[in-house]
């Protein structure tokens, strides 16, 4: 039996609707996006509008046609940051956060001259909202925010940082990577501004897909110009949404399986499936912790985080932990930095790296139990 | 539900310009026993019972509905047409639902008239459209035999505003107004 525990990397298995609806797409319609001046197209472009109005239910916003597709969160990220940041811009960010906002942030530092606060977080990746409204400056145009970190699992005060940046006047971003599709997200009630979010993580959906729910009537220069389908003799990128920041023949399958994935994540429940979930964790740190040698990180408690426990095991580098699980016992968990190595400076893991799994709501605990009995064998073989 | 798709099948732009589009769409049946209800709920909707038409405005929209057919005016692109589309299927089922609480109104509103079209027009009397004179023009307008696009001198700048104006009208009785 293969035990798949890398959801946080990305969710497998996908639910068969997924790839049945891609499959019925390209076989049976293929037509373009858009572009369409026949029936075919212009059904992939209705597929394409409940795929948008389908995720601005989930993420309670009011307008479909602001719901941008991306190719992922870190394009989504990419676009935000670097379509609103202008010189001497100050930005508000976590001590969390994944490359896809750190290494964008830094660029922009040095290419434009931003600057950057920090807020600091504890061992357990906890932000306290005080130190949020501290960082904030006169010239700060941008809060940028994990929802939930992709290291520890620790999810972030985003009601109340929304709540603060909108008291400021200051946009409010959020990266959503780790929590679209376990954790609520409100972007009316939380003040989010901008949503950045992928498909092929929590929403079940194929990679390749991801977006950026724009909240705000922010000016957000596109990342990308090219054709829209429309207003063609039109020398620049049309101002109206969603062609202003969508340019391009559009992941018209990927699309389509994401919105197969939003059917299947709304008949299941969202509550239905973090309950699952949590429930996971609970046995998944109940079992881990009667392993001996064992470093766990984090705040392990399923309340305070999302379904991703970091740990290594004490004389032992993380890689070859994952390597033995994987090779001897077919259980697949992620070891290294996560691409995120602000989080493991805070747990003193930066050098190391850790072990980490992702549990996703198509693990069982006979899954968690191979990954147990896996780190017995490895310690057996190797202490 | 009463009707369970629209589905979109026809863009082209707007005779008017301005980047705008329009659209058709199919109903997955005709529609005409709501429309008396529609007409009783959209106070500015022209309903006529012998063409079996419905038309409205939303906005600068017109939204025109006969047999199991529809088109929409001035949007800005297909995620526009599908929203209207959706908003569209809404009304109608909404309609449908409380029918039993709405008293069908079976009349036709009062319809725009050749004077109000004829004031629109140059009023040169060029004849380039085949009729002798803008009256005649405007008479046939109503009638739905001619054609706006027939007029060559409308579509002047200076007559641009009047255009959109006898489009408007013309889209509200449910005529097209351009060449097929």
């Amino acid at each position: 039996m293969d035990v798949y525990l890398d959801n946080a990397a990305t969710t497998f298995p996908k639910p068969m609707i997924v790839p049945e609806k891609i499959y019925d797409y390209i076989v049976n319609n293929g037509g373009t996006s858009g572009r369409g001046s026949y029936e075919k197209a212009m059904l992939a472009d209705g597929l394409v509008y409940q795929t948008r109005k389908s995720l601005a239910k989930l993420f309670n916003h009011k307008d479909p046609k602001t719901v941008i597709f991306t190719s992922s969160v870190t394009e989504s990220l990419n676009l935000a940051l670097q379509g609103i940041l202008k010189p001497g811009d100050h930005v508000v960010t976590s001590a969390l956060e994944h490359n896809a906002v750190w290494r964008c942030l830094k660029t922009l530092e040095r290419d434009i001259a931003i600057t950057i606060t920090v807020v600091p977080a504890t061992a357990q990746g906890e932000t306290l909202i005080n130190d949020v409204a501290a960082a904030i400056k006169p010239e700060t145009r941008l809060i940028v925010f994990t929802h939930a970190s992709n290291v520890l699992g620790t999810i972030q005060p985003i009601g109340a940082i929304g709540q603060l940046a909108r008291e400021k006047g200051i946009l409010f971003l959020v990266d959503a990577a780790q929590s679209a599709g376990v954790l609520p997200i409100d972007v009316q009630v939380q003040c989010i501004d901008l949503l950045a979010f992928t498909g092929h993580k929590s929403l079940l959906g194929p990679m390749g897909t991801g977006g950026l729910v724009v909240n705000c009537d922010a000016d957000i220069h596109p990342l990308v110009s090219g054709g829209t389908g429309g207003d063609s003799a039109y020398e620049y990128q049309p101002d109206y949404y969603p062609n202003h920041l969508e340019a391009g023949t559009m992941n018209v399958s990927g699309i389509i399986g994401l919105g197969a994935a939003l059917e299947f994540l709304e008949a299941e429940g969202l509550e239905n499936i973090r309950a699952k979930e949590d429930s996971l964790m609970d046995y998944a740190l109940n079992a881990l912790k009667s392993i001996p040698g064992i470093e766990l990180y984090g705040p392990q408690d399923s309340s305070k985080t999302v379904g991703v426990i970091p740990f290594n095991l004490e004389g032992h580098a993380p890689e070859e932990i994952a390597f033995f699980l994987d090779q001897n016992c077919h259980v697949m968990i992620r070891s290294g930095l996560h691409c995120a190595p602000s989080a493991h400076r805070l747990i003193g893991t930066i050098k190391r790296g850790t072990c980490r799994i992702g549990i996703g709501y198509f693990n069982e605990t006979t899954h968690i139990d191979a990954l147990v009995d896996g780190l017995q064998s490895f310690i057996k073989e190797n202490n | 539900m009463y009707l369970s798709n629209i589905s979109l099948i026809y863009i082209k732009p707007c005779t008017t310009g301005g980047g705008r589009i329009k659209f058709r769409a199919k109903l997955n049946h005709a529609v005409d026993e709501v429309m008396p209800y529609l007409n009783a709920e959209i106070k500015t909707g022209l309903y006529i019972p012998s063409a079996k038409t419905f038309t409205y405005k939303i906005e600068s929209h017109i939204i025109n509905i006969k047999d199991d057919r529809l088109t929409c005016t001035q949007l800005t692109n297909e995620a526009q047409c599908y929203e209207m589309i959706d908003h569209i299927m809404d009304v109608i089922n909404d309609t449908w639902e409380r029918k039993d609480s709405i008293t069908p109104f079976e009349e036709t509103r009062e319809r725009p008239n050749a004077i109000q079209l004829y004031k629109l027009l140059p009023k040169t009397n060029c004849k380039v459209c085949g009729q002798l004179s803008c009256m005649a023009f405007a008479s046939k307008l109503i009638l739905g035999t001619c054609r706006l696009y027939q007029c060559s001198e409308l579509k002047e700048e200076q007559y641009a505003s009047n255009f959109k104006t006898l489009e408007s009208h013309l889209q509200l009785l449910g005529y097209e107004t351009e060449a097929e």
